[in-house]
């Protein structure tokens, strides 16, 4: 139906400008990652060398681990946050469960900056967490863990994502017919077993996608660190920004992204072909 | 093989020009010998068949015939991939479908949600532009008044039943004075009731407004009350086109005696003008010997003691298996020496066992298999 | 999906631990903000506790603080620019998809997916590249086309989506009354995604407003709001960015109140409660 000259209008500009400004620049920055500075300059010779820094230098290893963590430990929370939120909206809010859900997606839409400042108000020394436990006498010296450490990063990024956990979760748990629970509890199992035999499983679709989002935006975050981390909750993403700002080491930055990206596009390929696995069961 | 802009676009109505049309080319449409396939699955098999102008023509077949995808082919939404379509003695596969003086009602009715039906209907004049508003004004409410939805002019779609929505359809398709009209199963969305009285309704104004109809459906009541000509198809060729009396009367196939109406297929050797299957026997019998399968209608066999004076009948005993009680009419089934057959006659009182039935042998059809 | 009770709970009692985790869970979400918007009222500064002083001075000197409002405008542009420019590419591209077949298809929806799934750092990096290859002088510019450019899948997918429920017979019956396949698309096709486009259009338009990581490496001279707002922090933290802060996310309510009756206008009342993320 459509015409050969209807159909190269529609898929050339597209393709074109994807082309052009999308892939010309990943394909730059995996370029580069195997360039090197010299004397102030990128010099254009191709090698291995980035690499193989990172491999050996126990720094960079030690960061990519602790940004590992954290990023697992955000995906954790996240679940252990975000699951029994979707649970109770999807099969015990009532009447209610529009209102609640909106209530829930409003932070998502409220700027990342906004939320991560609002964070670093409440923790510090000074901060009004502190505060009110000083007014409460719980504590004399102000509590210093909270902020400017892995711990406080791991609770911003949490308090970030739980919602973006909390959306495919839901999906999938309102995508299980409920006769299907109700058949199920007919059956003699009691809300806990119908729970694990039956809505668990079939929510593991948007379980996964939950926890890969979860942990793949976390892996590549700078930005809480910098509001947040201090010293030592620097994250992998705040070594290449350094690298492409005072460090000047353009190439070294690009090979780090160039991990950051293989990892991420290999988690989601297998969570890609996990899903697909489960859908043909 | 995709359309080009090439081709003549035909020329607007002018008296003159479509009379001489109509004297030079009787038959408005002409499908030659076109072959469709979608993958490798055939779809149309070399079908070749004309429309006669001012008919009301209809293909009738199963879904999986065919009937659905010549319609689309005559339309423009698909390109044949074989074989040619004239319209008028000019061609017409080569145009796009925004060129062709066809227009389509299609099955869910595809009218516009966003514009109200006055919109809905104006759009074929709108677009093609030339013609004052004023006009478009008035033939829209010519068009709104044949199919009696003027007062719901200004509503959107989604707010009229399914009924109204199809005239409005209907009206949107026949403001254009299109020279062919396509009609792709539109009653089959309505429920029984409507559906017949949707029919008489396009019966009638096919005939007021003169222009050719071609009509998809799967329903063969539907067919033989609408058609002057019913052109049935199976597995993508034409297996027969009559008007809708011969077909029934006189089907070519067996296929053809099956699908539009009931009816026995006898299995029988002829030889030497008569035909014998099992316990019955056909005299006269024409055409060649050896096997052949005659249709006889229910209707046609007649029970004893209803045996009409005059014509020589054959007769055949057979036991009655069940009586089915339909109203007015009942459906006998009975088996004589093994082999099963219906008779329908008008409801009468409980029979069973053996009876003697009896058939004009004018009205059992030699058919093909 | 053919099943008709989907969505409906079964009715249960209500377990009490579930619903007060339930309501802990909502809590952690929304109390930094509640600490924020309270604070944008206090005298003494963001922290300790409790708050002394109310007034509302620091939105006076926001409303005098025309760094920020120069900010808001830059940033305003972008937005209009990326929704602009994201919907425009999008629209096509989700028509290239639906409807034509060419080399590289698969491939093609994946890069155009990339800067959504990737950490926002590396698609930054990667244009910061680009843009010193191409020898272009970083600024608001370089960031209008960095977001339009990281955006277009969010348009793609909404209008994709859009296209697959359109009836397809409407285009048919336009060009078999006689409308050409141009006119077709303005007078049809187009009002048929008109609530996929404004969908797409406010979510653009948010995130575009919102976006750091890209705009960290593009940015030039002039400030978008997020960064003008990262740069006062490193200088130091009055409850002025608190005040900032709760306009920001009175603004994020509205927005997103009006996307959500957009959205469960579009897909209509009986599947209203499943809806994929924004």
């Amino acid at each position: 139906m459509y015409s050969r000259a209807y159909k190269t209008i529609v898929a050339l500009p597209p393709l074109l400008w994807v082309g052009l400004f999308l892939l010309l620049p990943y394909a730059l920055m995996f370029a580069h990652s195997f360039w090197t500075v010299r004397d102030g300059f990128i010099a254009h010779q191709w090698n291995l060398q980035n690499y193989r820094t990172l491999l050996a230098n126990p720094v960079y290893l030690g960061v990519f681990l602790r940004t590992m963590r954290i990023a697992a430990s955000v995906a954790l929370c996240s679940l252990l946050l975000g699951y029994p939120l979707a649970y109770y909206l999807s099969f015990h809010s009532g009447a209610r469960k529009e209102l609640l859900y909106q209530l829930v997606i409003v932070p998502l839409w409220v700027s990342y900056l906004v939320r991560g400042y609002a964070w670093k108000t409440i923790l510090g020394s000074e901060g009004v967490l502190n505060g009110f436990l000083r007014y409460l006498h719980v504590t004399t010296e102000p509590v210093s863990f909270l902020l400017y450490s892995p711990f406080a990063v791991v609770l911003v990024l949490t308090h970030i994502y739980t919602p973006f956990v909390f959306l495919p979760i839901y999906a999938s748990l309102e995508h299980i017919p409920r006769p299907l629970v109700e058949a199920s509890q007919d059956l003699g199992a009691n809300p806990l077993k119908t729970f694990l035999r039956v809505i668990l499983p079939l929510s593991m679709p948007g379980f996964i996608a939950g926890a890969t989002f979860a942990f793949v935006l976390s892996l590549g975050d700078f930005l809480a660190p910098l509001l947040v981390g201090g010293a030592s909750g620097t994250m992998i993403a705040n070594v290449v920004q350094s690298l492409f700002g005072a460090a000047y080491d353009w190439p070294l930055g690009a090979a780090i992204s160039v991990c950051i990206l293989f990892i991420t596009v290999g988690l989601l390929f297998a969570t890609e072909r996990l899903e697909k696995r489960w859908a043909a069961k | 093989m995709e359309y080009g802009e090439g081709g003549p676009v035909t020329p607007g109505s002018a008296n003159s020009s479509a009379q001489a049309t109509a004297r030079e080319h009787p038959g408005l449409l002409e499908v030659r010998g076109i072959v469709k396939s979608f993958g490798n699955r055939e779809v149309l098999k070399r079908i070749s068949l004309e429309v006669v102008r001012g008919e009301f023509l209809t293909l009738l077949g199963e879904s999986g015939s065919g009937k659905t995808t010549l319609l689309r082919l005559i339309a423009g939404f698909e390109q044949p991939n074989g074989g040619e379509i004239w319209m008028n003695g000019e061609r017409l596969d080569t145009l796009p479908p925004y060129r062709r003086r066809v227009n389509t009602v299609f099955q869910n009715y595809a009218l516009f949600p966003h514009l109200s039906v006055r919109d809905n209907v104006a759009f074929g004049l709108r677009v093609k532009g030339g013609a004052p508003s004023e006009e478009i004004t008035e033939r829209v409410n010519q068009a709104l008044r044949m199919v009696k939805m003027s007062e719901y002019a200004s509503t959107r779609p989604s707010k009229i039943s399914g009924g109204q929505q199809q005239r409005v359809a209907l009206a949107r398709a026949l403001i254009n004075r299109p020279e062919l009209l396509l009609l792709d199963e539109p009653l089959s969305a309505l429920d029984a009731n409507l559906r017949k009285q949707m029919q008489s309704e396009l019966k009638s104004l096919q005939r007021e407004v003169g222009i050719t109809f071609l009509f998809v459906t799967h329903d063969q009541e539907e067919a033989m009350a609408l058609s002057d000509r019913i052109a049935l198809l199976r597995d993508g060729a034409l297996e027969q086109i009559a008007s809708p009396r011969e077909i029934y009367s006189r089907p070519a196939t067996a296929y053809t005696a099956q699908f539009v109406g009931q009816t026995n297929l006898l299995r029988c050797q002829v030889q030497a003008g008569c035909a014998s299957c099992g316990g019955i026997a056909i005299v006269p019998a024409a055409g060649p010997e050896g096997p052949a399968t005659f249709s006889l209608r229910p209707e046609a066999i007649k029970c004893f003691p209803e045996v009409p004076s005059g014509a020589p009948m054959m007769k055949f005993k057979a036991t009655i298996r069940q009586q089915i009680y339909a109203g007015a009419t009942e459906l006998l089934e009975v088996e004589c020496a093994g082999q099963y057959l219906r008779v329908r006659r008008t409801a009468g009182a409980p029979l069973s066992g053996e009876q003697e039935f009896s058939f004009s042998p004018d009205d059992a059809i030699r058919v093909r298999d | 999906m053919g099943c008709e009770m989907k969505g409906h709970a079964a009715p249960t009692r209500n377990p009490p631990f579930l619903t007060a985790y339930a309501a802990l869970v909502f809590a952690f979400i929304y109390l930094p903000i509640a600490v924020l918007i309270l604070y944008s009222f206090n005298r003494d500064g963001v922290g300790g506790f409790p708050p002394r002083h109310f007034t509302a001075d620091w939105y006076r000197i926001l409303f005098a603080d025309s760094a920020i409002w120069d900010a808001v405008w830059n940033s305003l542009q972008v937005a209009a620019g990326a929704v602009a420019l994201s919907l425009s590419l999008g629209l096509l591209a989700a028509l290239a998809l639906d409807r034509a077949d060419f080399p590289g298809k698969a491939l093609f929806r994946r890069i155009v997916l990339l800067p959504l799934i990737l950490p926002g750092i590396i698609t930054g990096l990667s244009l910061l590249m680009f843009a010193v290859f191409a020898g272009a002088q970083l600024s608001l510019f370089t960031v209008f086309l960095g977001h339009g450019t990281a955006l277009i899948s969010v348009a793609t997918t909404e209008i994709f989506a859009g296209l697959q429920k359109m009836d397809r017979g409407q285009e048919e019956a336009s060009l078999d009354l006689g409308a050409t396949p141009w006119q077709t698309f303005w007078r049809i096709t187009l009002p048929n995604l008109r609530l996929s486009l404004i969908a797409a259009g406010l979510l653009i338009f948010t995130l575009s407003m919102d976006e750091i990581a890209v705009t960290f490496f593009l940015i030039g001279r002039d400030n978008t709001l997020p960064l003008e707002i990262w740069g006062r922090l490193r200088r130091g933290i009055t409850p002025e960015i608190n005040a900032i802060s709760t306009f920001i996310f009175a603004a994020s309510v509205v927005l997103i109140v009006i996307w959500y009756r957009i959205r469960t206008r579009s897909i209509g009342a009986e599947s209203s409660q499943v809806l994929e993320r924004p």
